[in-house]
Protein backbone atom coordinates (compact mmCIF):
# COMPACT_ATOMS: atom_id res chain seq x y z
CA UNK A 1 0.00 0.00 0.00
CA UNK A 2 1.25 3.02 -1.03
CA UNK A 3 1.96 5.77 1.75
CA UNK A 4 3.16 8.58 -0.10
CA UNK A 5 6.83 8.12 1.27
CA UNK A 6 9.91 7.78 -0.76
CA UNK A 7 11.56 4.59 -0.90
CA UNK A 8 14.94 5.23 0.99
CA UNK A 9 12.74 6.42 4.02
CA UNK A 10 11.64 2.75 4.44
CA UNK A 11 15.46 1.66 5.26
CA UNK A 12 16.55 1.68 9.16
CA UNK A 13 18.97 4.13 10.32
CA UNK A 14 21.90 2.56 11.68
CA UNK A 15 22.00 3.66 15.58
CA UNK A 16 24.35 1.06 16.68
CA UNK A 17 26.30 3.73 17.82
CA UNK A 18 24.12 4.27 20.95
CA UNK A 19 23.36 0.34 22.01
CA UNK A 20 23.16 0.33 25.06
CA UNK A 21 24.69 -3.22 24.50
CA UNK A 22 27.63 -1.77 22.89
CA UNK A 23 29.56 -1.86 26.04
CA UNK A 24 29.03 -6.15 26.60
CA UNK A 25 29.02 -6.33 30.36
CA UNK A 26 26.17 -3.36 30.27
CA UNK A 27 23.28 -5.43 30.65
CA UNK A 28 25.09 -7.41 33.57
CA UNK A 29 25.58 -4.37 35.64
CA UNK A 30 21.94 -2.76 34.68
CA UNK A 31 20.45 -6.43 36.37
CA UNK A 32 22.84 -6.70 39.26
CA UNK A 33 21.65 -2.58 39.81
CA UNK A 34 18.25 -3.73 39.60
CA UNK A 35 17.97 -6.75 41.94
CA UNK A 36 20.71 -5.68 44.56
CA UNK A 37 17.92 -2.91 45.12
CA UNK A 38 14.64 -5.52 44.47
CA UNK A 39 16.03 -7.99 47.12
CA UNK A 40 17.01 -5.60 49.80
CA UNK A 41 13.14 -4.62 49.55
CA UNK A 42 10.04 -6.59 50.89
CA UNK A 43 8.09 -8.90 48.62
CA UNK A 44 5.57 -6.54 46.72
CA UNK A 45 2.16 -6.92 49.10
CA UNK A 46 -0.35 -8.51 47.25
CA UNK A 47 -3.83 -6.73 47.21
CA UNK A 48 -6.24 -8.49 49.28
CA UNK A 49 -8.21 -11.07 47.28
CA UNK A 50 -11.82 -10.20 46.11
CA UNK A 51 -13.45 -13.52 44.77
CA UNK A 52 -15.57 -11.21 42.77
CA UNK A 53 -12.94 -8.88 41.42
CA UNK A 54 -13.57 -9.99 38.13
CA UNK A 55 -17.09 -9.65 38.14
CA UNK A 56 -16.76 -5.92 39.85
CA UNK A 57 -14.92 -5.10 37.39
CA UNK A 58 -17.19 -6.20 34.78
CA UNK A 59 -19.71 -4.43 36.41
CA UNK A 60 -17.72 -1.00 36.49
CA UNK A 61 -18.90 0.59 33.28
CA UNK A 62 -22.69 -0.43 33.00
CA UNK A 63 -22.97 0.56 36.85
CA UNK A 64 -20.95 4.51 36.17
CA UNK A 65 -23.30 4.70 32.87
CA UNK A 66 -26.22 4.13 35.38
CA UNK A 67 -24.98 6.47 38.13
CA UNK A 68 -24.74 9.22 35.20
CA UNK A 69 -28.08 8.48 33.50
CA UNK A 70 -29.84 9.03 36.89
CA UNK A 71 -27.83 12.29 38.09
CA UNK A 72 -29.13 13.43 34.93
CA UNK A 73 -32.57 12.73 35.12
CA UNK A 74 -32.56 13.60 38.73
CA UNK A 75 -31.38 16.84 37.56
CA UNK A 76 -33.88 17.74 34.78
CA UNK A 77 -36.65 16.60 37.28
CA UNK A 78 -35.58 18.75 39.50
CA UNK A 79 -35.31 21.57 36.88
CA UNK A 80 -38.72 20.96 36.08
CA UNK A 81 -40.39 20.66 39.80
CA UNK A 82 -38.81 24.19 40.33
CA UNK A 83 -40.27 25.59 36.62
CA UNK A 84 -43.64 24.24 37.53
CA UNK A 85 -43.71 25.90 41.15
CA UNK A 86 -42.36 29.28 39.82
CA UNK A 87 -45.16 29.07 36.57
CA UNK A 88 -49.19 30.45 37.65
CA UNK A 89 -51.05 27.65 38.81
CA UNK A 90 -54.50 28.56 37.81
CA UNK A 91 -55.51 30.97 34.86
CA UNK A 92 -56.65 33.37 37.48
CA UNK A 93 -52.60 33.99 38.52
CA UNK A 94 -51.54 33.68 34.88
CA UNK A 95 -53.76 36.90 33.50
CA UNK A 96 -53.49 38.64 36.88
CA UNK A 97 -56.84 39.46 37.95
CA UNK A 98 -57.21 42.16 40.50
CA UNK A 99 -58.03 40.73 43.83
CA UNK A 100 -61.14 43.00 44.13
CA UNK A 101 -62.58 40.72 41.51
CA UNK A 102 -61.65 37.14 42.67
CA UNK A 103 -64.66 35.08 44.06
CA UNK A 104 -64.04 35.54 47.51
CA UNK A 105 -63.76 39.20 47.41
CA UNK A 106 -66.27 41.27 49.70
CA UNK A 107 -69.24 42.03 47.30
CA UNK A 108 -70.27 45.57 47.06
CA UNK A 109 -72.68 46.76 49.05
CA UNK A 110 -76.47 46.97 47.86
CA UNK A 111 -76.03 43.75 45.22
CA UNK B 1 9.10 -23.08 26.88
CA UNK B 2 9.53 -19.55 27.74
CA UNK B 3 7.60 -18.32 30.99
CA UNK B 4 4.86 -15.46 29.72
CA UNK B 5 5.39 -12.16 31.15
CA UNK B 6 1.46 -12.68 33.44
CA UNK B 7 3.59 -16.14 34.56
CA UNK B 8 6.09 -14.43 35.81
CA UNK B 9 4.54 -11.50 37.43
CA UNK B 10 2.68 -14.11 39.60
CA UNK B 11 5.57 -15.92 40.16
CA UNK B 12 7.32 -12.40 41.45
CA UNK B 13 4.37 -11.99 43.43
CA UNK B 14 5.04 -15.29 45.33
CA UNK B 15 8.15 -14.40 46.55
CA UNK B 16 10.38 -15.59 43.42
CA UNK B 17 12.79 -12.89 42.72
CA UNK B 18 14.45 -14.52 39.69
CA UNK B 19 11.57 -14.19 37.54
CA UNK B 20 11.05 -10.72 37.94
CA UNK B 21 15.13 -10.74 37.30
CA UNK B 22 13.44 -12.35 33.72
CA UNK B 23 11.17 -9.44 33.54
CA UNK B 24 13.97 -7.03 33.96
CA UNK B 25 16.34 -8.97 30.96
CA UNK B 26 12.76 -8.73 28.73
CA UNK B 27 12.29 -5.24 28.88
CA UNK B 28 15.93 -3.52 29.89
CA UNK B 29 16.50 -2.35 26.68
CA UNK B 30 12.89 -0.90 25.39
CA UNK B 31 12.79 1.27 29.31
CA UNK B 32 15.92 2.24 28.42
CA UNK B 33 14.86 2.92 24.85
CA UNK B 34 11.86 5.10 26.15
CA UNK B 35 13.70 7.08 28.60
CA UNK B 36 16.36 7.80 26.52
CA UNK B 37 13.68 9.24 24.06
CA UNK B 38 12.72 11.61 26.66
CA UNK B 39 15.72 12.69 28.06
CA UNK B 40 18.80 12.27 25.42
CA UNK B 41 21.39 11.31 27.78
CA UNK B 42 22.25 7.90 27.90
CA UNK B 43 23.31 8.28 31.71
CA UNK B 44 20.25 9.68 32.86
CA UNK B 45 18.01 7.25 31.20
CA UNK B 46 20.29 4.43 32.88
CA UNK B 47 19.20 5.69 35.97
CA UNK B 48 16.06 6.28 35.38
CA UNK B 49 14.82 2.94 33.85
CA UNK B 50 16.90 1.26 36.43
CA UNK B 51 14.59 3.26 39.30
CA UNK B 52 11.70 2.36 36.87
CA UNK B 53 12.31 -1.15 37.49
CA UNK B 54 12.84 -0.91 41.18
CA UNK B 55 9.47 1.04 41.13
CA UNK B 56 7.41 -1.27 39.21
CA UNK B 57 8.63 -4.18 41.31
CA UNK B 58 6.89 -1.75 44.55
CA UNK B 59 3.97 -1.51 42.34
CA UNK B 60 3.29 -4.82 40.95
CA UNK B 61 0.40 -5.92 42.71
CA UNK B 62 -1.57 -3.08 41.03
CA UNK B 63 -0.77 -4.19 37.55
CA UNK B 64 -4.10 -5.13 36.67
CA UNK B 65 -3.19 -6.89 33.95
CA UNK B 66 0.01 -9.33 34.09
CA UNK B 67 -0.03 -10.24 30.81
CA UNK B 68 0.55 -6.41 29.80
CA UNK B 69 3.42 -5.98 31.84
CA UNK B 70 5.74 -4.61 29.64
CA UNK B 71 3.56 -1.83 28.23
CA UNK B 72 2.76 -1.04 32.33
CA UNK B 73 6.35 -0.62 32.84
CA UNK B 74 7.08 1.11 29.76
CA UNK B 75 4.55 3.77 31.21
CA UNK B 76 6.18 3.85 34.60
CA UNK B 77 9.28 4.08 32.65
CA UNK B 78 8.04 6.72 30.27
CA UNK B 79 6.59 8.65 33.53
CA UNK B 80 9.82 8.43 35.33
CA UNK B 81 11.62 9.60 32.40
CA UNK B 82 9.19 13.28 32.16
CA UNK B 83 9.80 13.72 35.94
CA UNK B 84 13.30 13.51 35.76
CA UNK B 85 13.66 15.29 32.52
CA UNK B 86 11.62 18.11 34.39
CA UNK B 87 13.92 18.42 37.27
CA UNK B 88 16.96 18.47 35.07
CA UNK B 89 15.10 21.80 33.49
CA UNK B 90 14.84 23.31 36.60
CA UNK B 91 18.47 22.61 37.73
CA UNK B 92 19.74 24.24 34.60
CA UNK B 93 17.00 26.96 34.08
CA UNK B 94 16.67 26.00 30.06
CA UNK B 95 14.95 22.99 27.68
CA UNK B 96 16.87 20.53 26.45
CA UNK B 97 15.64 21.44 22.90
CA UNK B 98 16.57 24.95 23.21
CA UNK B 99 19.91 24.39 24.66
CA UNK B 100 20.31 21.53 21.84
CA UNK B 101 19.18 24.64 19.30
CA UNK B 102 21.60 26.85 20.69
CA UNK B 103 24.53 24.99 20.98
CA UNK B 104 24.39 21.12 19.99
CA UNK B 105 25.00 19.96 23.61
CA UNK B 106 21.67 17.83 23.05
CA UNK B 107 23.11 14.24 24.41
CA UNK B 108 26.29 15.12 24.71
CA UNK B 109 26.89 13.49 28.08
CA UNK B 110 26.89 9.66 26.36
CA UNK B 111 28.17 6.52 28.33
CA UNK B 112 31.90 6.98 27.42
CA UNK B 113 33.04 3.52 28.82
CA UNK B 114 35.78 1.92 26.77
CA UNK B 115 34.16 3.83 23.44
CA UNK B 116 37.00 5.26 20.75
CA UNK B 117 37.40 9.04 20.30
CA UNK B 118 35.08 7.87 16.50
CA UNK B 119 32.56 5.94 18.64
CA UNK B 120 32.27 8.37 21.15
CA UNK B 121 31.92 11.48 17.78
CA UNK B 122 29.58 9.16 16.28
CA UNK B 123 27.56 8.59 19.70
CA UNK B 124 27.24 12.60 20.08
CA UNK B 125 26.44 13.35 16.72
CA UNK B 126 23.28 10.68 16.51
CA UNK B 127 21.71 12.29 19.95
CA UNK B 128 21.90 15.28 18.39
CA UNK B 129 20.55 14.19 15.65
CA UNK B 130 17.71 12.58 17.93
CA UNK B 131 17.37 15.94 19.53
CA UNK B 132 15.97 17.32 16.60
CA UNK B 133 13.25 14.89 16.23
CA UNK B 134 9.93 15.07 18.69
CA UNK B 135 9.95 13.06 21.45
CA UNK B 136 7.48 10.50 19.93
CA UNK B 137 9.43 10.37 16.62
CA UNK B 138 12.56 9.33 18.88
CA UNK B 139 10.86 6.67 20.66
CA UNK B 140 9.75 4.99 17.70
CA UNK B 141 12.86 4.98 15.79
CA UNK B 142 14.66 3.84 18.71
CA UNK B 143 12.04 0.97 19.16
CA UNK B 144 12.53 0.38 16.20
CA UNK B 145 15.64 0.43 14.47
CA UNK B 146 17.61 -0.05 17.96
CA UNK B 147 15.57 -2.57 19.17
CA UNK B 148 13.67 -4.04 16.20
CA UNK B 149 10.14 -4.26 17.38
CA UNK B 150 7.43 -4.45 14.88
CA UNK B 151 4.56 -1.31 14.65
CA UNK B 152 2.39 -4.21 16.09
CA UNK B 153 4.45 -4.19 19.39
CA UNK B 154 5.48 -0.30 19.54
CA UNK B 155 1.63 0.04 18.81
CA UNK B 156 0.87 -1.91 21.90
CA UNK B 157 3.39 -1.05 24.37
CA UNK B 158 3.52 3.22 24.06
CA UNK B 159 -0.57 3.76 23.04
CA UNK B 160 0.49 4.93 19.28
CA UNK B 161 -1.27 3.53 16.60
CA UNK B 162 0.10 1.51 13.81
CA UNK B 163 -0.90 3.73 11.41
CA UNK B 164 1.19 6.60 12.86
CA UNK B 165 3.79 4.06 14.59
CA UNK B 166 4.71 3.84 10.64
CA UNK B 167 4.54 7.80 9.75
CA UNK B 168 6.35 8.49 12.48
CA UNK B 169 9.78 6.01 11.30
CA UNK B 170 8.98 7.17 7.90
CA UNK B 171 9.07 11.25 9.15
CA UNK B 172 12.21 10.43 11.68
CA UNK B 173 14.22 8.21 9.47
CA UNK B 174 14.14 11.02 7.01
CA UNK B 175 15.13 13.92 9.14
CA UNK B 176 17.91 11.81 10.56
CA UNK B 177 18.99 11.68 7.71
CA UNK B 178 18.90 14.86 6.54
CA UNK B 179 20.22 16.26 9.76
CA UNK B 180 23.08 13.46 9.53
CA UNK B 181 24.20 14.40 6.06
CA UNK B 182 24.29 18.46 6.84
CA UNK B 183 26.39 17.56 10.04
CA UNK B 184 28.93 15.26 7.41
CA UNK B 185 28.70 18.72 4.97
CA UNK B 186 29.46 20.75 7.65
CA UNK B 187 32.37 18.97 9.02
CA UNK B 188 33.88 17.97 5.19
CA UNK B 189 33.94 21.88 4.82
CA UNK B 190 35.60 22.46 7.78
CA UNK B 191 38.52 19.59 6.90
CA UNK B 192 38.56 21.01 3.29
CA UNK B 193 41.23 23.42 3.32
Amino acid sequence: MSDGYRNGDDERVDLSAIDPDRDPAAAARFLTGVMARVEARPAPAALPGDPLVGIWSMLRAPALAAGILIAVAAGVAGVRMNTRRAAPQTIVQAIGVPAEFLADATPAEGR
Amino acid sequence: MESSDAELVGRTLAGDTAAYAELVRRYRRAALARALAVLGDSNEAEDVAQDSFVQAYDQLATCRDPSRFGAWMLTIAHRSALNRARSIRRRRAVSMETAAAESGAYGTAVNQGSDTLDRVELQEKLMRALGQLSPVQREVVLLADLEDWSHAEIAEKTGVSVAMSRRHLSDARRKLRAVLSSMRLVRDREETP
